[in-house]
């Protein structure tokens, strides 16, 4: 009978005491203040990124300091798009994506509303970012004068050229100091042809869309002419950039500086012949560090040379933003975390390169060393996340890169309509007709009846409504003239 | 009196009797020879190919690997530390899915084929009407993963799929032709209805059943999109999705080079190609083609089964 009552005293102590014990730890954390958890969407590989769950631990201790808690999903870049829309379709909750004019398009989504208007939350929440990404450039984020997404700032504009491997142009005495202009580029062809009949001198021919010209091409079809003060958009396939790049790779192709079969090689099997030594070179962009990437890419020591000056596009800056969700529960917290990765390189670079010492190491240059067999990095697409300039560059890379990209970016000549949207929305139909049609005759140059073909190609154009694309475009840039006082 | 069967020999058209029909049909041999070869020879390139290595691959395929080459398979197995694991899910996913799929349709179709059953011009219609109209996958999307909560679960790849329109009217049709006097004799005899589904109409369509089977099991072992849709989960990954996602991460690292502004470290001349592709294809395949023969003396038959009356 005591025993019992001793017991049930006892049991009723314990039991007050585990209450209070378990009411004092609410209490505790909440002076704490939890950290708000920040959902982001955006891609990666998994051949880099071994292992997300403990990456961004490195990013987390930063961000805890202003109560932010970073949950960063990354989904299989093939994947990304479809995902995404199902996500922002099925009104499911997250606070930042990655979107673009080529993934996840941006306009679009603004038009549906999935994205929150941050131009008055800058100001109140991440005034630090026009600090560091100029009005200009943080510009490429705007629909109709509002802004929706936060450009990461990158390369905008890149140079065009070519790269000659080392070896064939030391072996041959190629003096590449002399190479200013395609019209120089015959006789090294030439005599890559004579003196080495094993190699194909370019692994494929020009590219039309960054053939030297001061021409703003807007969506593939419509171009505004060099120093047109009026902003008239004419059809592209009138343009000399157009007729040159042709004429230009048709002259490759019958002199046999490039391959015979080159229509039915895929963009995959060339670089991997690239790789293998078929070509003594390739055409490209060029860029600052663009030597390192050619030898990191095709295997290869070579010299690069510019060709024609770097043009900014009219929506260059738009080819990596990140917006914010609408249905997001505290903008002020995602605003600070977008300032933090826009201004600040040391967030960026844990976000990036995850814990030092477990992840990466920093070599005495200074340099970022990835460790091996890191289960977190995120270096190769730094692109998709901040701003690129902030981040402490890689072991191997030139540490003045930032500041050679910046100086490219900023020397590069503009379009007269940088800021532009192209609305596809009215020409949608038109547009997927013409798609096609270039898709489908996209190797009419190499073809033996190049000219028939041409012709066939420039008149099924027009009747897939090419007019009526262009007086659409016309109109939407007119009215984004007057807009914007540039008319 | 024997009633054996009649020897078969006495049904056939007396072979080269009339030299029209004998060269048509020899003709009809040869394009069928041909056509098997076509589909042969692509399947020894595509295995010749997964022979061969990296760096012999630029001077194009060839009928023998110039060099055999274990490198492709030996690049697969070694980055891929789930690929035993996605064979376990891919297994389940099929077999389970099957199973599960083949109990509930079969049962399914028994009601629709029977003439008594009161609602069956109104299921019949549900059936036929989610054939040809389909929610789209957005409202999909929202049942499986804010209702259902399937979402990176095993239970997604299995239940949103189990019932296959297609099948069902194919099942359907067949017990529908099964002779009745079948049914009405078991009933005479005390069955109830369950006991003529299981003894009377299942082992009566087996040829439907297992082409309903066969071809769900590959549908299932095929499919990489919806667990592309529902599967965050790497140990949830089947096999065909994993391969997926594999080729397409050396797509993406070569892409992901060519965008980034800063020079990479990774050596992209390192990863396989072409063979790559082939190896994991074969990899894939393997389990299907030792499954076929199983399927197959039921397979010739079940095909045109749905076609048939009487």
């Amino acid at each position: 009978m005591k025993k019992t009552i001793l017991r049930k005293v006892v049991s009723t102590l314990l039991a007050t005491a585990m209450v209070m014990a378990l009411a004092a730890i609410p209490a505790f954390a909440s002076a704490q203040e939890e950290p708000t958890t920040i959902i982001q969407y955006n891609f990666g590989s998994e051949t880099f990124i071994k292992n997300t769950g403990i990456g961004v631990e490195a990013v987390n201790e930063l961000l805890l300091e202003y109560g932010i808690k970073l949950d960063l999903r990354l989904l299989s870049e093939s994947e990304y798009v479809e995902r995404m829309n199902l996500i922002i379709n099925s009104n499911e909750y997250f606070d930042i994506c990655f979107t673009s004019t080529w993934r996840l398009d941006f306009y679009q989504n603004v038009g549906k509303g999935a994205f929150l208007d941050l131009t008055d939350l800058i100001p109140e929440y991440a005034p630090k970012i026009t600090e560091f990404i100029k009005p200009e450039y943080l510009a490429f984020g705007n629909v109709n004068g509002r802004l929706y997404a936060i450009p990461n700032l990158q390369i905008l504009a890149n140079p065009y050229g070519l790269y000659l491997r080392k070896d064939v142009a030391d072996e041959l005495g190629i003096d590449m100091t002399a190479i200013k202009t395609l019209d120089d580029l015959d006789p090294v062809f030439e005599l890559i042809k004579s003196e080495r009949p094993d190699l194909y001198p370019m692994g494929g021919g020009l590219d039309d869309r960054v053939w030297g010209s001061g021409d703003t091409v807007i969506s593939f079809y419509g171009a505004i002419a060099e120093d047109d003060p009026d902003l008239n958009v004419v059809s592209y396939y009138t343009r000399p950039m157009y007729l040159n790049t042709n004429e230009y790779n048709l002259h490759l192709y019958n002199e046999g500086y490039i391959r015979p079969d080159i229509a039915s090689v895929t963009t995959d099997q060339s670089q991997g012949d690239m790789v293998a030594g078929l070509y003594a070179g390739a055409f490209g962009d060029v860029k600052p560090g663009g030597e390192v990437e050619f030898k990191n890419r095709r295997g290869w020591d070579a010299y690069q040379i510019k060709i024609s000056d770097a043009m900014m596009g009219y929506n260059s800056g738009a080819a990596t933003m990140n917006a914010v969700s609408i249905n997001t529960a505290s903008p002020d917290k995602v605003m600070k975390y977008l300032e933090l990765i826009h201004t600040d390189g040391k967030t960026l670079d844990a976000l990036l390169y995850g814990t030092e010492g477990r992840d990466h190491v920093i070599t005495p240059e200074g340099a970022v060393r990835i460790a091996e067999n890191s289960p977190y990095f995120l270096g190769n697409t730094a692109w998709a996340f901040g701003n690129t300039f902030l981040l402490t560059v890689m072991e191997g890379q030139d540490p003045t890169l930032a500041e050679r990209t910046e100086a490219v970016n900023d020397a590069a000549k503009r379009s007269p309509i940088v800021g532009f949207a192209l609305n596809t929305e009215p020409i949608q139909s038109e547009l997927a007709q013409l798609d096609a049609l270039r898709e489908e005759y996209k190797n009419r140059v190499y073809m033996p009846n190049y000219e028939e073909l041409e012709a066939e190609y420039l008149s099924k154009v027009q009747l897939a409504g090419l007019d009526k694309v262009l007086a659409e475009m016309q109109a939407q840039v007119d009215a984004w003239a007057i807009a914007n006082g540039k008319k | 009196m024997d009633y054996t069967a009649p020897p078969p020999e006495t049904t056939r058209p007396a072979r080269r009797s009339g030299g029209r029909e004998g060269s048509s049909l020899w003709l009809m041999y040869a394009i069928l020879l041909l056509f098997a070869l076509v589909i042969l020879f692509s399947f020894w390139i595509i295995i010749s190919v997964s022979l061969t290595s990296t760096a012999e691959l630029r001077y194009g395929f060839r009928i023998l690997p110039p060099r055999f080459s274990l490198e492709a398979y030996q690049y697969t197995f070694a980055n891929m530390k789930g690929i035993w694991n996605a064979y376990g899910v891919s297994a389940v996913y099929a077999l389970l899915g099957t199973l599960l799929a083949v109990a509930v349709m079969s049962a399914f179709a028994y009601a629709l084929s029977r003439p008594r059953f009161q609602a069956r011009r109104g299921l019949t219609f549900y059936v036929f009407f989610t054939m040809l109209f389909s929610g789209g996958l957005t409202p999909s999307y929202i049942l499986i993963k804010q209702y259902l909560k399937l979402y990176d679960t095993i239970w997604v790849l299995i239940l949103p799929g189990l019932v296959n329109c297609w099948h069902v009217m194919m099942l359907r049709t067949t017990m529908q032709s099964l002779p009745s006097s079948l049914y009405d004799s078991a009933r005479i005899d005390g069955a109830s209805e369950y006991r003529v589904f299981v003894s009377v109409a299942l082992p009566l369509s087996a040829p439907a059943l297992a082409t309903v089977a066969f071809m769900g099991l590959l549908g299932r072992w095929n499919d990489w999109y919806t667990p592309m849709i529902y599967i965050t989960k790497n140990s949830l990954f089947p096999i065909q999705y994993l391969l997926q996602r594999m080729l397409n991460n050396i797509q993406e690292a070569m892409n992901m080079i060519e965008f980034s502004p800063f020079a990479s470290s990774v050596d992209v001349s390192k990863l396989p190609r072409e063979n790559l592709r082939m190896a994991m294809m074969v990899i894939t395949i393997f389990p299907m083609m030792l499954v076929f023969p199983l399927f197959q003396r039921f397979f010739i038959r079940g095909i045109t089964v749905g076609s048939m009356k009487g």
